[in-house]
């Protein structure tokens, strides 16, 4: 029956065959051993697709140099005075590889091209020392948020000290649990520089940051440190002015999250699909209490750095087509 | 700063079970871009429904019912010609996938030993069929072959990896 079940499943996807579709669904309506069967078929084949998606993309990061980054063209600065705050950390990456496919049972086949360009690997070097706005952003490329400062380190590298839980831009009566920071991405100038097009590949933005913390506070010994990524349909001033509701509509997100201990240190990612529709990101990095305290608590020394966001161009895998 | 998804356990237990969730998307729509958009449609529910979910239960069957949901309205979304199974067959379907992919990181795990397994020719073609856009008959035309050889190839290779999987699981327990 698996047999039975793997033929007419790839009749339908490579020739959209109406028939066997017909008589695939028939076999799994009547039969609970096939429905069982092809459940864990599927659930195989997925575990299969994710393994060799992850291997196409760690023998890419592993076998080509990088490519010397540029900056973004002056005209897409010009376009939107909004990029100006982070045009310094703002580098387009390059191409990374060629996924190397080229033999199956002995014949060439076509290349699949993945490629990685670095949006913002943001080390704070164009802030300047000091406090942050505190307030959410309104600008494209701006970090802010609650209390926070820019601080410089012993070998001249910067990083974010997270000061106390606050509450900015939320309810009156909310809690203060976390202190968040945030930046506004316009995804425009991502896209054309991709030239994305949705229908041939797939874009996943991954959002990373090392979160490090000293001396924690006695009566906070459950610090974590938390990346997030929303993305929306809407202006930057609209999501300014109806955050955090207006998380509602986002139209993906993905969120990490680390408990860091006593001289803890972790670097964490967090992922979600590019969908067509998203023009805006809101990316935050943030170092929660861990408690539901509903005033602000200071953070001790605690620490995150080297925030960056990847987007990771894949071409669409082949299992939809239907000619 | 509070916000609907401000639940640290929340977010724990989202990324831990996200890619489980992807497996169950897929077991439902036999087809990886679909499961991934649902996937995504599914992820913003859950943040949506943050608040609903007590974090002294269980995340999984909270978030696979949150799913099917968000699967069943794909399947109303869509044009018929561009999904797989009927939308009876996915409801038929609801129990085994859940069980399926409830164990999917040990799956996985277990598919990384099984395919250090195979040979260069047979992970060549599983790279050429799932992740280099090639479709059978594109890879039957370049190798000479046969368009049935070809799947019969790729059939026994997968009969292979299942069989080595189920193995790999066991001995893991």
């Amino acid at each position: 029956m698996q047999e039975q079940l793997f033929s007419l499943l790839e009749n339908v996807r490579n020739a959209g065959d109406e028939v066997s579709r017909t008589e695939l669904n028939q076999l799994l309506r009547e039969h609970p051993e096939a429905r069982a069967l092809m459940s864990e078929m599927l659930v195989n084949e997925h575990a299969l697709i994710s393994y060799l998606r992850h291997e196409s993309i760690v023998s890419i990061l592993d076998r080509q140099p990088q490519v010397p980054l540029k900056r973004l063209s002056d005209r897409l600065l010009r376009r939107s005075p909004a990029w100006q705050p982070i045009s310094a950390g703002l580098l387009l990456g390059a191409l990374l590889g060629v996924l190397g496919v080229r033999m199956v049972m002995g014949m060439p086949v076509a290349e699949a091209v993945a490629r990685q360009i670095t949006l913002a690997d943001h080390k704070f070097s164009s802030l300047d020392l000091g406090l942050i706005p505190n307030r959410f952003p309104v600008l494209f490329g701006e970090w802010s948020g609650d209390p926070a400062e820019v601080i410089e380190r012993a070998d001249g590298n910067r990083e974010l000290r997270f000061l106390r839980t606050a509450n900015i831009a939320g309810a009156p009566s909310g809690l203060a649990r976390s202190c968040d920071v945030f930046q506004l991405i316009d995804l425009q100038p991502l896209r054309e520089q991709c030239g994305d097009t949705a229908s041939e590949q797939t874009t996943v933005l991954k959002l990373s940051a090392s979160f490090r913390q000293e001396n924690p506070p006695a009566d906070l010994p459950d610090l974590r440190g938390v990346c997030r990524i929303s993305l929306f349909q809407a202006k930057p001033e609209s999501i300014a002015k109806h955050w955090p509701g207006i998380l509602r509509d986002a139209v993906a997100v993905g969120g990490k999250a680390v408990r860091l201990g006593v001289g803890g240190e972790s670097r964490i990612s967090a992922s979600c699909i590019l969908p067509p529709e998203a023009t805006v990101a809101v990316i935050s990095v943030s170092m929660h209490a861990g408690t539901n305290t509903g005033h602000a608590v200071g953070l001790g020394d605690s620490f995150v750095s080297d925030v960056a966001l990847t987007a990771i161009i894949q071409p669409a895998f082949p299992l939809q087509q239907f000619h | 700063m509070p916000a609907p998804f401000d639940d640290i356990r929340f977010i724990e237990a989202l990324t831990r079970y996200q890619p489980t969730l992807e497996a169950y998307c897929h077991a439902n729509l036999a087809n990886e871009e679909d499961a991934g958009e649902v996937l995504q449609a599914t992820c913003v529910k859950l943040w949506e429904k943050a608040a609903d979910w007590d974090p002294d239960t269980a995340f999984l069957p909270w978030a696979f019912a949150v799913a099917r949901f968000t699967i069943l309205a794909h399947y109303r979304d869509r044009k018929r010609d561009r999904l797989i199974f009927d939308e009876d067959v996915v409801q038929a379907m609801v129990q085994q996938s859940e069980e399926s992919s409830a164990n999917f990181e040990d799956r996985r795990e277990a598919l990384a030993v099984c395919v250090k397994k195979l040979t260069e020719k047979q992970v060549a073609l599983l790279q050429a069929y799932y992740t280099a856009n090639q479709t059978l008959r594109e890879i039957a035309e370049a190798s000479g072959r046969s368009l049935s050889a070809v799947k019969m190839t790729l059939l026994r290779i997968r009969k292979q990896l299942a069989t080595c999987i189920e193995r790999q699981m066991r001995a893991n327990a």
